[in-house]
């Protein structure tokens, strides 16, 4: 019998191949991860003077500005609660309605093939194509709708402040909509056929068969998704350079696309202060991003 | 799904999929060129924004033909200019992807030259800048085609030579105003000399009285006669127009926040001058125009030494309160823009397409002024392809009369002023446009990029890309009276201004605005970190000039403790 994990076992073709196939995976993480994050952990103790081209190491100066930008500037606590809210109605709408759709497709109801290809169609036609084709209906065919409706004359949905960033959410949770619920779908696929007969034959159907058969079973793959959304709530964009380029009115701006924009713009002489908020950034992320997924493993359902 | 409806979807998806990975190949849609093998390459980078590749095209061609026997690596006879044409600008090309691209010469946009010089990414040319073009027939070399602010900042000294490393391409002016010159002929949207009588209407002119103003620069039978000289004057125009059933202005909606600030930056810069405005950017010198406004009263304070501990106050210099007070009175009514003009779905070619067909499609009604940038003609090219298509050659953008809007000034002493002065107005280049050799060309190439890039900052290359471009490189070259005859109006138009004006370039060698460029830029130039940019802060917040104005000082004052 074989020794799994151990090369004695193997054969010098298998170790071959092995290496070979992990050769590339694993130097792309060492340079893009690990090369690329050490530079930026080096950039938050550097300041670079474009003047002279020197660089010169300044303790924790970045960390503390840093620190009271993102703490005590309007603009900053403004972004961040924009962050979470994002997240918040992400989770709260968004996951509740990719669960409940893929459910749809897995038992096989009218047109759940069609709705199941029609959900990769965001991930195919650019993004900016989607935007552009958002933005027109409800900035030019909604007004218009209600319009001759109601022979009201309303601004369009971005345009309008008060509806704007609903809007735009609107936007990022039916795009964030398809792989998620794909994923579902095949998790819930792997559901053996006989749990769901002996479930349907004990009077469980339906929206019951969901929360006590099928959510408990697939419940680590939405663990997954919930806390990869917890680890970028501070790199998620929501698409706003799509939107408005570099120009995002107040009231939309988040971490993520804050940080894109005055990383593209900014000079580098700017970059380690961005590179100090990064590591704050980091700071908060992880610890929060390991609790929740504790809290999720401890409350969530079991598969018992 | 049945079968029929799975193969019918993979074949649309695959259509869709062909269609994005058509659009990778090349942004100009045309033809892509093959290397030939029996000609030696030199890989040039253009970014294919407003001013396309026609300009760089035509250039190729007078080379290879100059050059087409000349041998520069063994077995080859010639050269080949191989045009990449991308879409990105050095802002978001890294850094690094240049010294690993085959491109080896690059002309583009919104770069910090300081940065991409610290990189380590830009070879140097200073022989190619310095010595004069006499293979070219020209006395003059590139160097004496740029201005002091260029040869200071492109100039680079080093062991106490001065070096240079990349050169300004084309000009940039953001924030202007097109006028539909045919329509303000036809509409007589001219101020009279003499008003016929006391209302708004009997000071312009009609058919009884047909003498215009001298307009702007002051001097009779220029091409700005009857034009408004002051920001007053302007709104009554505009109120004339919108009476007269046109729409004043027309800009777009999407990006309404940087078009519009854009206006006010230019106007500030018209309104300070060079010097004034250069304060902002060396932080080196007296300001005589600080102000402080109450109840829209505005009063000078004296003269201040600026420095880099109080740079931050020229946000107060007055010139920045009336163009707020201009933006406000723009925006704060519907009666001078168009419908559209805050619609995120409206984007500037939109506004383009409007502008063009305004009172000719039978829906869109006039339309006297656009809110753009000097390169609109080129962006709307295609508007303009199919308008001379469809409606015919009366149509084509040779045929038509558009031309750049001379900005009024805020006051009459300064419209007085600026009217007595040779060049009456100041532009604002703000594009960062730059043409630079990468470091690591191979040593054996160098010669052979130098020499294209002598040979594209020649006189007859400068004045031919303003013939097919309709805009201009930002160096100094004149247009005789047989290659103006070559433009189109609006081309003429902004060479003509151009030959009037002074010219800001927003930067420096000063440490403090180099550490720290994209606070100097005109992103952040009417900031205000509760209400943002100025056209938006007024149009969602309903703030006020006056309160924009203060609150700039004080956005400033706590950022400026903070800089790099």
């Amino acid at each position: 019998m074989k020794k799994y994990g151990k090369l004695n076992g193997y054969n010098k073709w298998d170790i071959a191949f092995y290496i070979a196939l992990m050769a590339f995976p694993v130097l792309q993480f060492c340079i893009f991860y690990i090369g690329v994050n050490f530079n930026s952990l080096l950039l938050a103790f550097q300041k670079f003077d474009v003047a002279t081209n020197t660089t010169t190491w300044v303790g924790f100066d970045n960390l503390i500005a840093a620190f009271r930008r993102m703490f005590m500037t309007s603009e900053m606590l403004r972004a961040a609660g924009y962050s979470f809210l994002a997240y918040g109605l992400s989770l709260v709408i968004g996951t509740p309605f990719s669960l409940l759709f893929s459910f749809y497709i897995y038992k096989k109801l009218p047109a759940s093939g069609v709705f199941r290809a029609m959900l990769f169609l965001p991930s195919v036609i650019s993004a900016i194509v989607m935007v552009t084709m958002f933005q027109f209906f409800v900035e030019r065919a909604v007004p218009d709708l209600v319009f001759r409706l109601f022979n009201l004359r309303i601004e369009g949905l971005i345009e309008n402040k008060a509806t704007r960033f609903a809007a735009i959410m609107f936007y990022n949770i039916v795009m964030g909509f398809g792989i998620p619920s794909v994923m579902y779908a095949n998790a819930m696929g792997g559901i053996s056929p006989e749990l769901s007969e002996a479930a349907r034959l004990e009077g469980v159907e339906g929206i019951r068969e969901f929360f006590y058969i099928t959510l408990p079973l697939i419940y680590p793959t939405v663990v997954t998704f919930l806390v990869v959304g917890v680890a970028g709530i501070f790199t998620n964009q929501i698409n706003l350079y799509s939107f408005f380029g570099q120009w995002a009115p107040g009231n939309t701006v988040t971490y993520g696309y804050w940080l894109y924009i005055e990383t593209a713009a900014g000079d580098r002489a700017e970059y380690p202060e961005l590179a100090a908020i990064g590591l704050w950034l980091t700071l908060v992320a992880v610890p929060m991003t390991l609790i929740v997924k504790k809290l999720l493993e401890k409350f969530g359902p079991s598969e018992d | 799904m049945n079968h029929f409806c799975k193969k019918a979807l993979v074949v649309a998806v695959s259509v869709l999929l062909a269609f994005s990975a058509a659009a990778c190949t090349d942004p100009t849609g045309g033809e892509t060129e093959r290397i030939d093998t029996t000609k030696t390459q030199l890989y040039v980078y253009n970014f294919y924004g407003g001013y396309g590749s026609d300009w760089l095209a035509a250039a190729k061609e007078r080379y290879e033909e100059l050059h087409k026997d000349d041998v520069y690596e063994e077995g080859k006879k010639g050269v080949q200019i191989f045009i990449n044409n991308q879409k990105k600008s050095m802002m978001e090309v890294v850094a690094s992807q240049v010294l690993d691209n085959v491109d080896e010469v690059y002309f583009s946009e919104y770069s910090y030259y300081y940065t991409l010089k610290n990189l380590g990414i830009l070879g140097d040319i200073t022989d190619a800048v310095t010595k004069p073009l006499t293979e070219y027939g020209e006395t003059r070399s590139v160097e004496d085609k740029l201005t002091d602010e260029q040869k200071a900042y492109y100039g680079i000294e080093e062991n106490g030579t001065v070096h240079y490393y990349g050169l300004p391409h084309y000009a940039g002016y953001s924030g202007t105003l097109i006028y539909n010159v045919d329509l303000f002929e036809k509409e007589g949207y001219y101020f009279a000399e003499t008003p016929s009588d006391n209302t708004a209407e009997g000071r312009f002119i009609d058919r009884f009285n047909t003498e215009k103003s001298a307009g702007p620069d002051g001097v009779k039978g220029t091409s700005d006669d009857g034009l408004p000289t002051t920001y007053e004057e302007f709104f009554l125009l505009c109120d004339f127009i919108k009476e007269g059933g046109a729409t004043p202005l027309t800009w777009n909606g999407q990006y309404y926040r940087q078009y519009l600030n854009n206006v006010a930056q230019a106007l500030v810069a018209d309104h300070e001058g060079l010097e004034e405005m250069m304060l902002n950017y060396t932080l080196n010198g007296t300001s005589n125009t600080l102000a402080t406004v109450q109840n829209g009263i505005v009063t000078r304070q004296g003269p201040t030494e600026i420095t880099n501990e109080n740079g931050y106050l020229l946000t107060q210099q007055e010139g920045k309160y009336y163009a707020l007070s201009f933006l406000e009175k723009l925006i704060k009514t519907d009666d001078y823009h168009n419908r559209l003009a805050f619609n995120n779905s409206y984007t500037h070619i939109d506004a383009q397409n409007d502008f063009l067909y305004a009172g000719h499609d039978g829906t869109t009604k006039d339309a006297a002024l656009l809110c753009d940038g000097i390169w609109w003609e080129m962006e709307a090219k295609d508007t303009f392809a199919s308008m001379e298509a469809s409606m015919g050659p009366d149509y084509s953008k040779y045929s038509r009369n558009f031309g750049v809007f001379p900005f009024p000034k805020a006051t009459a002493e300064r419209a007085a002023e600026a009217a007595a002065s040779e060049k009456p107005y100041t532009l604002y280049d703000d594009i960062f446009s730059i043409c630079f050799m990468k470091a690591n060309i191979a040593e054996w190439k160098k010669p052979l990029a130098l020499d294209f890039i002598r040979f594209v900052n020649t006189d007859e290359s400068l004045v031919e890309f303003t013939t097919i471009t309709n805009t201009l490189k930002a160096l100094d070259y004149t247009l005789d009276d047989a290659a103006k005859a070559k433009l189109t109006a609006f081309g003429r138009s902004l060479v003509e201004i151009r030959e009037k004006s002074d010219i800001v370039y927003p930067f420096s060698t000063n440490p403090l605005y180099m550490n720290n460029q994209e606070f100097f830029s005109t992103h952040e130039a009417f900031y205000t970190s509760q209400d943002q940019w100025s056209p938006s802060a007024m149009h969602e917040a309903n703030i006020t000039a006056e309160q924009h104005f203060a609150n700039m000082l004080a956005y400033s004052r706590g950022k400026w403790s903070t800089l790099n």
